[in-house]
């Protein structure tokens, strides 16, 4: 057998599921297990318990709130249990969160996405993962829940660096809403990888809305060895621009406060080229949707 | 499913060996390429081994077993799955199929399984379980699939014999996509 010696205990509820977090601080939570099993397999880690929260019911849903009033916008709430597949392939979500589904495309294969989740990949936090840097991007909110209590964590405030998130070891996360988009704001998806299917080189979510005669955006970067980072110097630079395209001298400025690591594929230099390549496109592609 | 789920199969238990540790054990049923099979299984046997050494069905295949090269591909209730991902005790109350599954009980192949042959889609074999159980999630979905889907299935595989076109072409037969015109995907268009 693979893993190292472990317990595995399905929970029946999200009171179950915390309760077990909270009484052995060596418990590792199981969703779809698409991050978790490969460090299992490999000995990355060896938790002394697993607890499965795929089959709780309760974390088992997908939920449209309408907004209160005609301007505000509605909310897509997905439970921890629901497939990345479950979610990209809903119609409404096709139709109101295209980033959400055009970023899960990009995960892994489908039969990684038959199984990963939406929240498993945003407590996870891999400097890697497409969904981080979407829910910055797009402003969503974190529900977390341990015996303690409940609380909201903003995507701005979730992730730290790789790996790290605001979460405590004993909370977990029970669901994530999404804003819906409002109609003119732009978007763009996009990120580099050596071959399809695998983790992104570098890759960004890009967001554009038109706000009182300025350019409001949140542009995240992804891929480069921290979490999702948001670009604030071309940020800056678009709250008045005319259009998308940006000065080089603006660019370079922002290349040079990245810092990834070479490694056995890419060199630094190389992914800081393709980190530069993607954000022009994405700013030109959500300006064009705007 | 297939059509032994109409029979009524009697239950089949499979044994495990003596328990060497002290973590927990869990008694499963799984339906399995429709015989329900009973067994108490280790809380970390990941289901391919469950298949391959408890069940004896060894025609999943063990790669990478971190979920990149696709050899141990099932299909978990119609959808494909990486079984090197998952738990056994995970699949309790489930339904797996494998690569065993996909023949008739006379041993006729599938329609899939024959394209593979017609269009010498194989060549060592190892990849070829998985292959079968993501395109047979293809072929017997509801919706149609179009070409540049397909490509992308046959992405989350790896062979290392055949160059990919021989498959290609036995999934297209089989698809009945055989005389739409495309060229193979490249890459994720950035």
């Amino acid at each position: 057998m693979k893993p190292s010696p472990l317990d595995y205990v399905r929970a029946t509820s999200v009171d179950h599921a915390i309760e077990l977090l909270a009484s052995d601080n060596d418990a590792r939570l199981l969703a779809g297990g698409q991050s978790l099993m490969p460090v299992l397999n490999l000995r990355l880690g060896a938790p002394e318990l697993v607890v499965d929260i795929g089959r709780i019911d309760e974390l088992r849903s997908l939920e449209f709130a309408d907004g209160d009033v005609p301007a505000t916008r509605g909310v897509l709430r997905i439970g921890a249990a629901m497939t990345q597949t479950e979610v990209a392939t809903h119609p409404d979500v096709n139709g109101r969160w295209p980033m959400l589904v055009a970023a899960i495309a990009q995960i892994g294969h489908p039969q990684i996405r038959n199984r990963g989740t939406v929240c498993g990949s945003l407590a996870h936090n891999d400097p890697q993962a497409e969904l981080p840097a979407v829910a910055v991007a797009l402003g969503a909110t974190m529900i977390a829940r341990s015996v303690r209590g409940e609380r909201s964590l903003s995507a701005d405030d979730m992730f730290h660096g790789a790996f790290t998130t605001a979460l405590e070891a004993d909370e977990m996360i029970t669901a994530v809403e999404f804003p819906e988009p409002s109609p003119e704001q732009g978007w763009s998806f996009r990120e580099f990888s050596r071959q399809p299917g695998d983790f992104a080189t570098a890759g960004v979510a890009a967001v554009v809305r038109r706000n009182a005669g300025s350019i409001e955006s949140r542009l995240v970067v992804f891929g480069l060895g921290g979490g999702p980072t948001r670009a604030t110097l071309i940020e800056e630079a678009l709250l008045n621009a005319a259009g998308p395209d940006l000065e080089s001298s603006v660019i370079e400025q922002w290349a040079a406060t990245l810092d990834p690591v070479d490694d056995a594929h890419t060199s630094a230099r190389s992914k800081i080229r393709h980190a530069q390549r993607l954000l022009v496109e994405a700013v030109a592609e959500a300006w064009e949707r705007m | 499913m297939t059509e032994s789920s109409n029979r009524t199969t009697p239950v089949r238990r499979v044994s495990s060996p003596p328990a060497a540790e002290s973590t927990a054990r869990h008694n499963i049923t799984v339906d399995i390429n429709g015989e329900t099979i009973e067994a108490e299984v280790e809380s970390r046997l990941l289901l391919t081994d469950f298949l391959r050494d408890r069940v004896q069905l060894t025609g999943t295949h063990i790669g990478c077993e971190q979920g990149s090269c696709g050899a141990c591909t099932v299909l978990l209730d119609g959808l494909p799955v990486r079984s090197c991902l998952m738990l056994a005790p995970q699949v309790d109350g489930r339904s797996v199929r494998t690569v065993e599954g996909l023949a008739a009980p006379d041993g006729a192949l599938s329609p899939m399984q024959q394209a593979f042959c017609d269009h010498h889609g194989l060549q060592c074999g190892f990849c070829t379980p998985g292959f079968l159980m993501t395109l047979t999630s293809l072929a017997e979905r509801e919706t149609p699939v179009t070409l540049n889907e397909l490509d992308h299935h046959l992405d989350s595989s790896f062979c290392r014999c055949t160059g990919y076109m021989n498959i290609r072409a036995a999934a297209r037969h089989a698809l009945g996509l055989a005389h739409v015109e495309g060229k193979p995907a490249q890459g994720d268009g950035t």
